[in-house]
């Protein structure tokens, strides 16, 4: 059976898309307020945002080398890379 | 397409990200470039498997390949009526799906630049696609409320998944097996087995709809699915805005299964 292990809050703002990162130690979140939340799964506390995005953040995904760059991409029709 | 239907595995895949340790990503991320491409939102991201290159859908109703990290526009694909709120690499890289508010969900054969198949059977909008990591199924989730699998052979759509009683979201499959996830605007998440066919468990807790569900890429490990919700007010057709927010993550305590 499958039980709810965690819950993040984001406050007051739609959360559009969740990863984990490769070592599932965190979860970044894509959201409304144009900015990408990052939780971690240990403390199970926000670690941080990644600001930038002008839009609501839509989706992100990991590119395939061994650092892991995230992209994400958003409403105001442009993709990041982070590194 | 032969319409020899393809063979469901019986068994799990070896998952390769067992072997492998990864360091945290951190959060140290920085930014390092922006890219500007399309003339509306880009509502998904898809990373190709085996090169560099990024697909991005957009409401422009338009997709596009990208290099990575340079950023050079490679190839661009018209054809959907509508918004494009989906899309994924085939998982040996050369074919992309996209999912669309016009109904349909294509197939695109890039290495021969053109649309390979157009599934229609979708009366509504669909919003995310998925391929199974087989490379022989694709899972397509949809504004009338069901999930359907499609078969990379056949011209028809190999089965429906009924059970929300609300648009599904988003449309995720457990690395390596048979199983996939699904996220609805009924605020459930429900988990499916395409072996049976059965919806295998449904997941009550969030108090809005489910935009997104994911897994991590360690099946065996207790395993998680991370989703997130909106409002039901909708604002514009296809993708709603919401004002509270949550994401959760669910584990599975379960032996790792046999390797087929």
């Amino acid at each position: 059976m499958v039980k709810e292990e965690m819950s993040f809050d984001s406050g007051m703002t739609s959360a559009n898309c969740a990863v984990f990162d490769k070592s599932c130690s965190l979860v970044f979140v894509a959201s409304e307020d144009a900015s990408i939340k990052i939780f971690n799964t240990q403390t199970r506390e926000k670690e941080t945002e990644l600001k930038g995005h002008e839009g609501a953040v839509l989706d992100l995904c990991w590119d395939n080398s061994p650092d892991s760059c995230l992209i994400s991409a958003g409403e105001d029709a442009s993709f990041k890379i982070w590194q | 397409m032969t319409n020899e239907p393809h063979m469901i595995p019986k068994r799990e895949r070896f998952n390769p990200a067992l072997n492998e340790t990864f360091e945290a990503s951190g959060p140290h991320l920085s930014h390092l470039k922006t890219y500007k491409g399309h003339l509306q939102s880009i509502t998904a991201l898809s990373y190709n498997p085996k090169k560099d290159i990024v697909a991005t859908a957009s409401d422009d109703t338009t997709w596009k390949l990208w290099s990575i990290p340079n950023g050079d526009l490679i190839m661009s694909g018209e054809g959907h009526q509508d918004w494009v709120g989906g899309c994924a690499f085939h998982p040996r890289g050369n074919l992309l799906a996209t999912a669309s508010g016009d109904g349909t969900v294509k197939i695109w054969d890039f290495v021969n630049a053109c649309c390979a198949y157009t599934w229609s059977e979708h009366g509504q909008p669909v919003w995310k696609v998925a391929f199974h990591d087989t490379g022989d199924f694709l899972l397509s989730c949809s504004m009338d409320h069901t999930v359907k699998m499609w078969d990379l052979n056949m011209e028809k759509s190999r089965f429906t998944y009924r059970g929300h009683v609300d648009s599904v979201n988003s449309v995720s499959w457990q690395p390596y097996t048979q199983v996939f996830a699904s996220g609805s605007g009924d605020k459930t998440v429900s988990m499916w087995d395409i072996r049976t066919s059965q919806c295998v468990q449904t997941f009550y807790g969030h108090q809005n709809a489910i935009n997104s569900v994911r897994f991590n890429i360690r099946v065996s490990s207790p395993s998680c699915v991370t989703f997130s919700r909106r409002e039901i007010e909708l604002c514009p057709l296809h993708r709603t805005a919401s004002r509270k927010c949550g994401t959760c993550a669910w584990s599975k305590k379960r032996c790792p299964s046999t390797v087929g």
